[in-house]
């Protein structure tokens, strides 16, 4: 028996009593005024057994006091873990529960600690190169000088720009509650859609850049996000794959499913690190200053906010890389629901 | 005097190339680890600028090279990382400062004007031979306390014989110091800079070591 239920009986045993003796006076036609003074002891000595904190064992008290500072230390300083081997079996539970809590946050920090660190790395170098080519433009001896100085400031703008909305369309879509206003989108059109924003920047490096044949393919997403996941893919496709090379996208039906793949022949990824290619500032090939390093989790994001499924492969003959996104169908969805 | 830029981001390896010729230097610039390595094989520079993030390696492998073979050449690395643990790390390697990108133009040559200063064991910033003193931060010389007007190759000449003064440097270490790879070099260039130079500060000042090269007296 522990110490609630002795507790709560004696507060009954008291309350019977009170009871009995209440009947027994009304009985015998007792004055008020004794009435009164037989009560009082009974309903002080009740409320102090009420309040009792005897009754709780001293040391369990004690050891939830002592959780609550060993919380409020690991508020203010270390993050270890709260060791569950000196508390009384009942708070152990609480204690798991806890120290989950404070391995949650602490990946939490780690990764926005890790993210800001990483952007604005990455910003540093737009910047550098917009600082020192104004400074060359300023200081050039020849219009010729001065105009290639004015045209790499642009670039460097445009890359930073790119870059600050990357790290906008990530953060947007990584907060703690996103809600995607989700209808249904043709992926086909949206796909073919891109494809065409896209040609110019393919056409430079003498891309071809093709599409299959699409039909109707209805999945139930957000428009917006669809249209930044293929252009994420393609342009992925496009900065990754040499002069003259060549760029598929075609979007397929399955019975519940449609799917767009993006497939070039440029140097694709090799197995081992497909994996980590998908985390935030990580490129494939560093050789490549163009990529901001977040597409692909912008792509994995969008993915998993629509219960899409993504993954990286050869592509045909082993040569170049296929990435394939595939999403329940629309129908299926609707079905789904009800 | 002659640089090697080792940067692997287009626009920022133009602007330093474009900056640091304005200042009058030789400037090499490659792109990555391999091309830093086979540039150094060959030439001999007076300073190194290099980055650290290598498409094909860090930057810190060239430096720990460089001084494991015995080379003092003074390295100044970039880093876009305003992290302690970076700058140590490559002060560590071997290298000799470092700046944070973005920079200024002006901080970049000053530090590499100091780095150069240093490795020529001197302790002035100023270098001064009988009545005469060059200033390489101002860009000045002046003979008597009188400012002298130079050319910007013939001040580089002078620079290279004065930090060498009592040596006999070649015609073609001169021309090193004076031209990058895309530069051209004419075949009678550095004749016609010393004979402007003489003009201006006197027939003896600069001796010629037949089929040697040239000299300053000590």
């Amino acid at each position: 028996m522990n110490a609630y239920s002795l507790k709560s009986l004696l507060i009954l045993a008291l309350l019977l009593t009170w009871g009995w003796a209440l009947v027994e006076m009304i009985n015998q036609d007792f004055p008020l005024t004794t009435w009164i003074a037989i009560m009082i002891p009974f309903m002080v000595s009740s409320l102090l057994i009420a309040l009792s904190r005897e009754l709780i064992p001293e040391k369990k008290l004690r050891s939830i006091a002592k959780l609550a500072q060993d919380v409020r230390k690991r508020i203010d300083q270390s993050r270890e873990p709260i060791e569950e081997k000196d508390f009384p079996d009942e708070i152990k539970p609480l204690i798991a529960s806890i120290n989950k809590l404070f391995v949650f946050q602490e990946d939490r920090y780690k990764q926005e600690r890790d993210f800001s660190a990483n952007a604005s790395h990455e910003l540093r170098t737009p910047l550098a190169g917009i600082r020192l080519q104004t400074e060359i433009a300023i200081k050039a001896q020849d219009d010729a000088q001065r105009t290639n100085a004015l045209k790499n400031v642009m670039k460097a703008v445009d890359r930073g720009t790119r870059l600050v909305e990357q790290l906008l369309t990530l953060s947007r879509l990584t907060a703690e509650e996103v809600e995607l206003a989700k209808e249904a989108v043709n992926l086909g059109r949206v796909a073919s859609k891109t494809v065409a924003d896209l040609n110019e920047m393919a056409e430079k490096k003498n891309i071809a850049l093709t599409m299959g044949k699409w039909g109707e393919t209805l999945i139930e997403a957000s428009e917006e996000s669809i249209d930044i996941l293929i252009n994420n893919l393609l342009r992925n496709a496009i900065i990754y794959t040499q002069q003259n090379g060549a760029i598929h996208v075609s979007v397929e039906q399955g019975e519940h499913t449609a799917t767009v793949c993006v497939t070039d022949n440029g140097a694709g990824i090799p197995k081992e690190k497909r994996e980590l290619v998908l985390k935030r500032f990580v490129k494939a090939e560093q050789r490549t200053k163009t990529g901001t390093g977040l597409g692909l989790s912008i792509v994995k994001r969008i993915c998993e906010l629509h219960q899409a499924n993504l993954s990286l492969d050869e592509g045909p003959d082993g040569i170049g890389l296929k990435v394939s996104v595939t999403f329940p169908r629309y129908k299926d969805m609707a079905q789904a629901q009800g | 005097m002659r640089v090697l830029v080792v940067e692997d981001d287009k626009i920022i390896g133009d602007g330093m190339v474009a900056g640091l010729q304005m200042e009058g230097y030789a400037v090499d610039w490659v792109e990555d680890k391999a091309s830093a390595d086979a540039a150094l094989e060959t030439t001999g520079y007076d300073l190194i600028v290099l980055d650290i993030g290598l498409p094909d390696g860090n930057g810190m492998d060239v430096v720990k090279a460089l001084r494991q073979k015995d080379i003092l050449t003074p390295v100044l690395i970039l880093t876009a990382y305003d992290d302690v643990h970076y700058k140590v790390r490559g002060l560590d390697s071997g290298a000799d400062d470092y700046l944070i990108k973005p920079f200024k133009l002006e901080e970049l040559a000053a530090r590499l004007r100091a780095l150069h200063r240093r490795g020529q064991g001197r302790a002035s910033p100023i270098i001064t031979h009988k009545d005469v003193t060059l200033d390489p931060a101002g860009k000045k010389v002046t003979r008597g306390g009188e400012s002298i007007n130079l050319g910007p190759k013939e001040f580089a000449i002078l620079q290279v014989l004065l930090e060498r003064k009592g040596k006999v440097v070649s015609k073609s270490q001169i021309e090193d110091s004076l031209y990058g790879w895309d530069m051209e070099v004419e075949s009678n260039t550095i004749e016609v800079h010393i004979h402007g130079l003489r003009k201006k500060l006197g027939k003896e000042f600069i001796h010629t070591i037949k089929h040697v090269g040239y000299k300053i007296e000590e």
